[in-house]
């Protein structure tokens, strides 16, 4: 069972397309189809656009699964911003309407077939996603 | 990086056509706004078709942008038509509940082209007024045409008709 790790900082637009890309690349070596690659890389767009919009700089890290049992990939977004005050109403679907005050999340659920969050005022938001083949 | 990034807006059959195939940084979205309303200010193109073929991914923020754009754009009495968008972008905006209502897309420059063309003439108007309000199953001349209009038969169906919100596949 190998994991593969890549890491990247995030500090502006460039590294959201280089994040991106990567995702894509991963996607599409793991085994993902078109389809689902793209919706991976969608959903490292979003949280990578959230970093910079909410914290300035932070981290994506995707880390590709090739086991016997389970393939797939998994990304974490990750900051030290100000953190979420209500995670709860941030996963409601009402802030998906008010999309410009919204963090888009419950569509990053949507796009995933697992969704993590840790997030407190003050302490940054950990954001961790995955999609099995 | 460089300017290599502009996306250059053409006039082609009547229409203004961009076709962007970079990606879209902040820069490369505002620069590409800039220019097309640049262009309709000009030749006054009463339609721009937007062609994203070539991208492979596109977000909610590109996506939202694109909208904005179409906006001002028909502020300027330009109707705007998106086209080549990929299955897996599709699939990504609805479950990522992306603003589609009101959207107009084809499938391809072509296609937009073809749906861009005023109708023949009256009598298929007509024709198209049965298509939307005849009951199903009703014997009609045109009973195994799709219920699209008769005069656009490659017009994607208008987004929004089909919002569900699962997202399952």
């Amino acid at each position: 069972m190998s994991n593969r790790e890549h890491r990247i900082r995030i500090t502006g637009d460039t590294d959201v397309a280089i994040a991106v890309m990567q995702a894509r690349q991963q996607s599409t070596q793991i085994g993902f189809d078109a389809s689902c690659s793209c919706r991976i890389a969608t959903a490292v767009s979003e949280l990578a656009r959230n970093i910079l919009k909410y914290a300035d700089e932070g981290d994506i890290v995707l880390t590709a699964y090739a086991g016997q049992a389970h393939s797939g990939i998994e990304i974490r977004a990750e900051d030290r911003g100000p953190g979420i005050a209500d995670v709860e109403l941030a996963l409601s679907d009402r802030f998906s309407t008010g999309r410009t005050l919204g963090l888009g999340l419950p569509g990053v659920r949507r796009l995933m077939d697992e969704f993590d969050i840790n997030s407190q005022p003050g302490e940054g938001t950990r954001v961790r996603v995955r999609k099995w083949l | 990086m460089s300017d290599h990034g502009r996306i250059a807006v053409h006039e082609f059959e009547g229409s203004l056509v961009g076709s962007i195939q970079v990606e879209l940084s902040e820069r490369v979205m505002r620069a590409f706004r800039e220019n097309l309303l640049e262009e309709i200010h000009r030749t006054g193109a009463e339609s721009a078709i937007i062609d994203v073929s070539g991208l492979s991914v596109l977000d909610l923020h590109e996506f939202d942008f694109l909208r904005s754009t179409f906006r001002m754009a028909s502020i300027m009495g330009c109707r705007s038509i998106l086209v080549g968008l990929n299955p897996g972008i599709v699939a990504a905006l609805i479950q990522l509940d992306a603003d589609v209502e009101g959207l107009e897309t084809a499938l391809s420059v072509e296609h937009a082209i073809h749906a861009l063309r005023p109708p023949p003439d009256a009598s298929a108007e007509a024709d198209d007024e049965d298509v939307e309000h005849g009951p199903p199953g009703e014997a009609d001349e045109d009973s195994d045409a799709p219920a699209t209009p008769a005069e656009h038969p490659f017009l994607a169906p208008r987004s929004g008709d089909d919002r569900s919100g699962d997202g399952n596949e």
